[in-house]
């Protein structure tokens, strides 16, 4: 699930780094922005069924690659 | 006197005491207000400086922002309206294309420093609590009118430096009084206590703004809107939102998609609301289809129209029919007043109805040209053939699109390197210069992302020599290096998600850059 959910999030970040750096911020990174965000929930919706709505969240509940891991783990 | 601003007068003596406009941060202002607050700035003005030269209004969707708009046209001035959005060298570089010009500031924060070309700066204490006396307030005829430019609206210009669209009292009015026609034909005469509420989300920068304030605060309605902090937090967005009670809706189709990735969007939240415009970038038939679904019975109506044009020029309303069928959804019919004609971007002859070429606006808003830049009139404005023009302000919008038989018009994405991100108008020349602004780039090239189908993002390739503390820096700290390099110059929404530091940039036979191989680079 882990590694699944990483090819979702570098391919909405655009970015392979997130996979290694897991605690940056990725919207002060600019790897994340509202819209992006909610594309990622989404995604994480169509590949997991875990459905998150984006007023549930405060941006500070998801943003780093480990709490996002976290927070879907939950949900499992 | 700018008609559009006689009427908003007229109001604030009718129903002093109706709400004209009001934010997520509680600020409000009434009619009444609106009115006497703004004679008072505008008289102030005429005292700091009988020059009649635009001035800069800088703030973020304030009560206070709008009286100053009112002020500056009640003086005879033109006002150039700036986000707390944009760094400040991007706003110094608007004041440093201006003439030592009067700023208004509006926000909490000190921008005094921020340039030296500027004249005197006034803070939103001072403006707040002017107070002329009744003899020194300013009669009606020092109000701008028929050509005098009413506004000039900085848009992201592809050299590297925003340019200005110098937008005359005689278009708002034009538009002003299409606007009314269209959205609010119910609305003249409507008593005070039917007053309805329009939610606009553009920033004041931005010319859907004045569209939003046409149709509502010009109408004797209010204007709601949201602030940024709260716009970026959609729990806070929704609890505002509650509270606003719009009954109308004009946002860019990405900030309804989002809203509508939360279930609580719905008639429980917002039970006045009937009427979607959106407009800045292109709208998809399932975004609209969602908007039916979970608001039956509501109207969604697509909007176009470039900021060259004062702001809206052509409307469709979409059934649902229409967009479970039509791909693209048309942009619609041309407003009162305006023509549109698709010409063949290199002969200027029309296209047969149902083939693709430029399209072209004729008609009573077209602005007067970009602000101290001849060079970049000539090449947009005036190019449409006279037999067309006849005798009217033209401009060459750069948009591809097809025209139905009927006079149906249907976009299709641009003819240049400009794109429209989140309806964000985005010139990427200008990031690639401010990416070659930064110290070791040598070269740079931003190409857009799409996912899913729709735009996505940007991406930067850049070219750069490593500078020495870069060593052992790993990938992420040398993009976030240059992010934090573009943020002196840009925006936000002008910042590439993506990164990419190349060798060398790969170019075609012609020796420009061959983008096809650059995105093959992933």
């Amino acid at each position: 699930m882990e590694e699944k959910l990483l090819d979702i999030i570098a391919e909405v970040c655009d970015s392979d780094d997130v996979r290694a750096e897991r605690d940056v911020d990725l919207f002060a990174a600019g790897l994340l922005d509202s819209m992006g965000a909610i594309d990622l929930l989404v995604e994480i919706e169509d590949e997991f069924g875990v459905v998150i709505a984006p007023t549930e969240l405060e941006r500070e509940d998801m943003n780093t690659v480990n709490k996002i891991i976290a927070r879907v783990q939950e949900r499992l | 006197m700018s008609e559009f601003i006689r009427a908003i007068d007229g109001f604030g003596l009718s129903r002093p005491e109706a709400v004209a406009f009001s934010n997520s941060r509680g600020e409000r202002m009434t009619f009444g207000e609106l009115k006497e607050r703004s004679d008072a700035i505008a008289a102030h003005l005429a005292q700091l400086d009988p020059e009649r030269k635009p001035v800069v209004v800088y703030g973020h969707k304030s009560p206070l922002m709008i009286a100053c708009f009112l002020a500056c046209a009640k003086s005879g001035r033109a006002y150039v309206p700036t986000d707390v959005i944009y760094p400040d060298l991007r706003i110094a570089d608007i004041i440093g294309q201006l003439d030592s010009p009067i700023v208004l500031n509006t926000s909490d924060r000190d921008i005094s420093a921020i340039s030296d070309a500027m004249g005197p700066c006034l803070g939103a204490a001072e403006l707040a609590a002017c107070a002329p006396e009744p003899a020194e307030l300013l009669p009606e005829s020092a109000c701008l009118t028929g050509d005098e430019t009413f506004y000039i609206l900085f848009t992201s210009g592809s050299t590297g430096h925003p340019k200005g669209v110098e937008v005359s009292a005689e278009s708002v009015d034009n538009f002003w009084k299409w606007m009314l026609e269209r959205f609010s034909p119910d609305r003249t005469g409507a008593p005070e206590s039917e007053q309805r509420t329009l939610f606009g989300r553009a920033p004041f920068s931005f010319d859907v703004s004045l569209g939003d304030m046409a149709m509502s605060i010009g109408a004797g309605d209010a204007m709601y809107a949201l602030v940024e902090e709260d716009e970026d937090n959609l729990s806070r967005a929704f609890d505002a939102l509650a509270t606003s009670g719009a009954h109308a809706w004009s946002s860019t189709p990405t900030f309804a998609e989002m809203c509508l990735r939360d279930p609580s969007f719905s008639p429980e939240l917002l039970p006045n609301l009937s009427t979607f415009i959106l407009a800045g970038e292109a709208l998809k038939g399932e975004t609209v289809i969602k908007l039916l679904d979970r608001f039956p019975g509501s109207q969604v109506i697509n909007a176009y129209g470039p900021t060259e044009s004062t702001d809206l020029v052509s409307t469709a309303t979409i059934t649902r029919e229409m967009a479970e069928t039509q791909n693209p959804l048309p942009i619609g019919y041309a407003k009162t007043g305006t023509d549109l004609y698709v010409l063949d971007p290199e002969t200027l002859e029309p296209m047969p109805n149902g083939e693709k070429g430029e399209l072209f606006i004729v008609g009573n808003t077209v602005a007067k040209g970009y602000f101290g830049r001849p060079d970049l009139t000539e090449a947009a404005f005036g190019v449409c053939p006279e037999p067309l023009a006849k005798g009217r302000r033209s401009y060459r919008t750069g948009d591809a699109a097809i025209m139905a038989d009927d006079g149906c018009v249907y976009y299709y994405g641009r003819l240049d390197f400009q794109v429209k991100l989140h309806g964000f108008r985005i010139e990427l020349g200008e990031i690639e210069a401010a990416l070659c602004r930064l110290d070791g780039v040598m070269s740079a090239c931003v190409l857009p992302v799409e996912r899913r189908g729709t735009l996505s993002h940007l991406a930067g390739y850049v070219v750069s020599r490593k500078a020495p503390e870069a060593e052992g820096a790993s990938n992420l700290e040398r993009v976030q290096a240059v992010k934090d390099g573009l943020r002196a110059f840009l925006p936000e929404y002008m910042i590439p998600r993506k990164i990419v530091f190349i060798d060398e940039m790969p170019l075609g036979a012609s020796g420009k850059v061959d983008r096809k191989r650059l995105q093959e680079l992933g």
